[in-house]
């Protein structure tokens, strides 16, 4: 139950934004647990007054008091709830708004590297698992520590020799919990890593049963399950066989019973000496209890802190992922050719460079295409240019401007990436496109569907372009989708593109429209482009060709091919692979 | 509604045996464990009346109390043993052999789920049902049965014991008792049903944050982030204002529930008060009646609890029993097979689940055995579907269709998929040795065959150049192998496994020039002497092809030669031209 600090640290770190919400629930919920164990001795007194016993009270007065007393518990820890649960909703609050803010000040590389499900699962699951644990856990904490302490002050104060037997039971108690529980924390680690890997033998299994079912009957696929399943039922055996009695040990001690019998016994002994009175006895067997009550919610705590810490730790590592630097003063380009300087990258907690000391230059409005292998670094390329990751040997300048001294909003009035994917909001056609520019009129919004040849499309459809896109709206294949997104970036109309040629033709039924929207999407701009079918660069005024991060050869297609060299080879593949026409040898009539 | 959360228990309990197996008497014997432990303390608690009685009364008899006392010792330590006995089953073993049978049956189901029904899953849902669900439900198994027995006996034993001591206390206890009831469905409804508003604005939340992160490059380009991401922003603060406006329907049930015992605490003193200044009801009863009922603030505090758990509980059972529903594709009677592997659709109608329009629409066409047939078309016609349906993804609402003659209906799926080989754009790598990952398709093959098989897939090279060969982890070098090499190895996998059919779909799509040619050359190997079926986009890869499919909207709209279909001047023509035409396509 004694959580290492570190832990306890963390999530309150993450919780400090509400804390007034939390101290003030915990606060009351202390109280509550003093109202409690007044209202078991009021009972114990207004029941006595009944008696044949001198009291002082009248039985009336003392009633009317007690009920007031369960009223006030019962608003007491009403609004314990009540605030502790506001506090956990403005969390959520707080932590989400914290968390897009910073999404949108990391180098976007980190978003695709950590990938949008897991992100969703931290913006989502975590923070709601925070939200648990301040709303509920909280005020449970404050109960089950105020409880016992209040019960034992209270029977100190009816009786200290009955106080000391139910201690008795207690330490007793918790002495054999901890003696058997002492390997617990090894052995629970121990746990937690064989349940890591039957969970990843469960996934590898469902997520490669629609794949698996083309080549494998089941058989393999259903042994590796199986094994995995038999270590873990292994280990489950030799785990509870070591822990199992502790646990069941513990369940059984965890109960009021030995405590009531205890002082019960005692109880009777000092009647029969005449040194304890009935009322007093009453309220002892009442109150006694409450000190073996409170053990059982903290063993629910433990699972729960464990979950909410987890919790913290992954909002935290989101919340602390290093920001882009911003320079002190911005500085803007005033031309737009682009130069990489000695550019050396490295991707993070990689040994090998993705990129070893790159150079070269693209002159304004003129088109550079790269080339290579893949994993040769020609995407790493096109992604530092908009800062999806920084550089730290080396430079990158736009117009003489080191991309790192300009606002990053200037920077993306500069630059376009035109996507890997092609992501639509889940808004209208005329919104996904004019989002790339506010003060755009519908006129411009239309010439650039134009342009992006989608506008004849669009104009099919019923709504046109008040037709929402997305799972609420109309089905857009994976061309069409291409064509929006080339609409959005000619109304950006930014004086540099980079652009990611094998995605744009991912859907060769479109592939003319395609063309003929990069055409003029490309029009008078400054182009970087990763080019798969290298007929299309055949003319582009510069061809970088790279292996494995670093430039190799640099020139125009007919300098390249008589240099012999990569580019050669990747052409002469390149041919190869166009003219492949799929053929059974041997069987032809 | 509220019939059904009785039987929700009573169904937990009854889907519970039956998930258990052969270990639901084992069950069964820990909830009778369980049920003495608590008539027995709720006993214990009870033999306050004549302990009290006795001890103050007048004519004192040291012996009665003695015996009282033993009696009392005694039903602790039965309820204290059986308790003990009661949890043997979660913390003997038990549970580790109810977990792994559960986990079992449900991979057996999986195998066996129709692969219309499998891809309707999300794989997270299906990961979460597998892990997290079986481990939630069954692993609270004890603990649950044990509080909700404890609920059920230790307050009847109670007041039963108090129905002989004094009726009208135990009529006090059986009229404010069942008070917790509505309170209890109240928080039950509330966990579920009245959760509405909330669960839509969260749903709204979470498509809100999926938007967000994915289109944060474009959303960070015009500055719409963090607190300006306005959609987004109201999307966050409605959640809380929707949490808000249940805070009191929710917390008011729980908030009373946690002081229901000192309320009963409370009428009984005023009622028991009234007796006893009557002369009918003896004060020292009265006294032990207070005690006893006071007993019962545990049980009850822990109601809450009990109640979030069931929830757990009955949710993930109710996934888990979908998984379990979900039937298998039957077998006609007479299970044949083929002995030719010519494919023949004949007059083939298919609509996916939940959706309304034909997929495919009256298909006919024979694929004559060892021919190459491409079938082509934009996306979203039906290509995929059609590759699908020979693999009996789901089964087709009209027509039939036949492998060498034979239905494949009338085939065991197992036999059927040994037929079949696909190649898909996405490659699935175990993590496991190479060896294995080839070897899979075809577990009984020698080490030299698996390397031939890598030989003729062009992978041979590659794998030798690996630290360890053959015997290389995947996952040690999972992100170096090229998109290339991994589509070799699933290659590799399919001439392994030899397979008369063989479905290629788009396998060359995602990789670039370099890899393309040698998954090609891969590829002709992998289709000599096969009755193949391709997809492809690029049309000039399949102009050889002995017959080409034009699918359009579900139909087949042409079919032929690619001479034929060229001469047509229909779709097939229009594509061609328009891919030719791209072909020509260049910056500047």
């Amino acid at each position: 139950m004694n959580q290492p600090e570190t832990i306890q640290k963390g999530l309150w770190a993450i919780v400090a934004p509400v804390k007034g919400y939390i101290i003030t629930a915990v606060g009351l919920s202390v109280i509550g647990s003093i109202t409690s164990v007044t209202i078991f001795i009021l009972l114990a007194v207004t029941g006595g007054s009944l008696g044949p016993f001198n009291i002082s009270f009248g039985f009336k007065q003392s009633f009317l008091f007690l009920a007031s007393m369960v009223i006030l518990s019962f608003l007491i820890n009403y609004y314990s709830f009540v605030i502790s649960h506001l506090g956990a909703f403005k969390l959520e609050e707080i932590l989400r708004t914290q968390l897009t803010t910073r999404l949108a000040k990391i180098p976007l590389g980190n978003i695709i590297t950590i990938g949008t499900g897991a992100l969703k699962k931290v913006l989502l699951d975590d923070v709601k698992n925070l939200h648990a644990f301040v709303a509920d856990s909280t005020p449970m904490i404050g109960r089950s520590v105020a409880s016992p302490i209040a019960s034992f002050i209270a029977l100190l104060i009816i009786d200290y020799r009955l106080a000391l037997v139910a201690l008795c039971v207690l330490i007793v108690g918790a002495g054999i919990m901890y003696f058997v529980m002492k390997d617990d924390v090894s052995y629970r680690e121990k746990y937690d890593k064989n349940q890591a890997d039957v969970n990843k033998a469960v996934i590898e299994f469902v997520q490669a049963m629609p794949v698996v079912r083309t080549f494998d009957d089941g058989t393999t696929s259903f042994k590796r399950y199986n094994n995995a399943l038999e270590r873990f039922r292994t280990f489950g055996k030799a785990w509870i066989a070591a822990t199992g009695t502790a646990g069941q040990i513990s369940l059984t001690v965890l109960n009021p019973l030995p405590t009531l019998v205890a002082v019960t016994i005692t109880g009777i002994v000092f009647i029969l000496q005449g040194s304890l009175e009935f009322v007093p006895f009453v309220a002892a067997l009442m109150v006694s209890t409450g000190m073996a009550d409170a053990l059982m919610p903290l063993m629910w705590m433990r699972d729960f802190l464990k979950k909410s810490k987890a919790a913290a730790v992954r909002i935290q590592e989101i919340l602390n992922l290093p920001q882009l630097k911003i320079p002190s003063s911005f500085k803007r380009p005033e031309k737009f050719d682009i130069a990489f300087e000695n550019v050396s990258f490295k991707y993070n907690e990689q040994d090998h460079y993705a990129l070893k000391d790159v150079s070269f230059r693209v002159s304004q409005n003129t088109a550079t295409a790269l080339v290579g292998p893949s994993g040769a670094g020609k995407s790493t390329v096109a992604k530092l240019i908009p800062r999806f990751w920084d550089i730290k040997e080396g430079t990158i300048k736009i117009g003489g401007v080191d991309i790192r001294d300009m606002e990053s909003k200037t920077l993306m009035d500069t630059v376009t990436f035109v996507f890997q994917d092609t992501f639509l909001f889940n808004d209208t056609l005329a919104n996904n496109i004019k989002i790339a520019n506010e003060n755009a009129t519908d006129g411009d919004m239309i010439e650039a569907a134009r342009a992006a040849q989608i506008h004849d499309f669009i104009m099919t459809l019923p709504k046109g372009y008040q037709t929402p896109a997305g799972d609420r709206g109309v089905y857009l294949s994976g061309g069409q989708k291409q064509r929006i997104t080339i609409a959005r970036a000619i109304l950006r109309n930014t004086p540099i593109i980079v652009l990611d040629e094998a995605t744009a033709f991912a859907d060769p039924e479109n592939e003319e429209e395609i063309v003929k929207a990069l055409s003029n999407l490309l029009k008078c701009k400054t182009v970087i482009m990763i080019a798969h079918r290298l007929s299309t660069i055949k003319n582009v005024e510069q061809i970088v060709v790279f292996d494995q991060g670093a430039v190799t050869e640099t020139g125009e297609h007919g300098d390249l091919l008589e240099n012999q060299g990569t580019y050669e080879r990747l052409w002469r593949n390149y041919e190869k692979a166009q003219t492949w026409d799929l053929h059974q040898e041997g069987n032809k009539q | 509604m509220r019939k059904n959360k009785f039987t929700s228990a009573y169904g937990i309990y009854k889907l519970t045996l039956e998930l258990s197996g052969d270990l639901s008497d084992d069950f069964k014997k820990s909830l009778v464990c369980f049920s003495v432990a608590f008539i027995t303390q709720g006993l214990a608690i009870g033999t306050f009346y004549p302990l009290l009685k006795r001890l103050f009364a007048d004519n004192f008899i040291f012996s009665e109390i003695l015996t009282y006392l033993g009696l009392m010792i005694l039903f602790s330590i039965i309820s204290l043993i059986a308790k003990w006995k009661g949890h043997n089953f979660d913390f003997k073993g038990k549970i580790v052999d109810v977990v792994y049978t559960l986990r079992t049956k449900l991979g057996i189901s999986l195998r066996r789920m129709p692969l219309e029904k499998l891809s309707a899953y999300k794989t997270g849902d299906l990961n979460s049902i597998f892990s997290s669900n079986v481990e939630e439900s069954v692993m609270m198994l004890g603990m649950v049965a044990s509080m909700v027995l404890q609920l059920l006996f230790v307050p009847t034993t109670i007041i039963i014991v108090t129905l002989f001591v004094d009726y009208r206390l135990a009529m006090l206890m059986i009229v404010f008792f069942p008070l917790t009831i509505p309170l209890y469905y109240r928080i039950r409804n509330v966990n579920k049903d009245d959760k509405t508003e909330y669960n839509r604005s969260h749903a709204d939340l979470e498509a809100g944050f999926i938007e967000y992160i994915q289109g944060l490059p474009v959303l960070r380009a015009v500055n719409k982030t963090g607190r300006d991401a306005r959609d987004l922003q109201a999307a966050i603060k409605r959640v809380r204002a929707s949490q808000k406006k249940g805070l009191f329907m929710t917390q008011a049930p729980f908030v009373m529930i946690g002081i229901m015992v000192q309320a009963v605490l409370l009428v009984i003193l005023f009622f028991g008060s009234f007796f006893v200044i009557a002369g009918t009801l003896e004060f020292v009863t009265l006294a032990a009646c207070i005690i006893i009922v006071a007993r019962l603030t545990e049980p009850v505090s822990v109601l809450v609890n009990v109640i979030k758990l069931f929830d757990l509980i009955d949710s993930a059972f109710n996934r888990i029993k979908t998984v379990f529903a979900s039937q298998p594709l039957q077998i006609q009677e007479p299970v044949r097979q083929p002995n030719n592997f010519d494919i023949k659709f004949d007059h083939v109608d298919f609509t996916y689940e939940n959706q309304k329009a034909k997929a495919i629409n009256n298909v006919s066409f024979h694929m004559p055995d060892r021919t190459l047939n491409a079938i082509v078309g934009d996306s979203g016609g039906g290509k995929t579907t059609l590759t699908r349906l020979i693999m009996r993804y789901a089964d087709i609402q009209r027509g039939s269709i036949k492998i060498g003659g034979v239905d494949i209906k009338n085939m065991k799926p197992d036999d059927l998929l040994k037929h079949i080989s696909v190649v898909f754009q996405d490659v699935y790598l175990f993590d496991d040795t190479i060896l294995n990952n080839i070897k899979m398709s075809n577990p009984d093959a020698t080490d030299s065959e698996v390397e031939n098989a890598a030989n003729a897939a062009y992978c041979h090279e590659f794998i030798s150049r690996l630290p360890n060969g053959y015997n290389t982890e995947v996952g040690d070098i999972g992100g170096s192998l090229s998109g290339g090499e991994r589509q070799r190895i699933s290659i590799a996998r399919a001439i392994l496994k030899n397979a008369p059919i063989v479905i290629l779909d788009e396998p060359t799509a995602a990789l670039d020039t370099e890899s393309e040619v040698a998954v090609q050359n891969a590829i002709d190997k992998l289709v000599k002497d096969k009755t193949v079926v391709v997809i492809a986009h690029r049309l000039s890869t399949v102009a050889g092809a002995d017959n080409i499919l034009v699918v359009d909207d579900g139909a087949i709209i042409e079919h032929g030669k690619h001479d034929e279909l060229i001469s047509k001047k229909g779709k097939y023509y229009n594509m061609w031209s328009a891919q030719q035409r791209a072909k020509e396509w260049q910056i500047k």
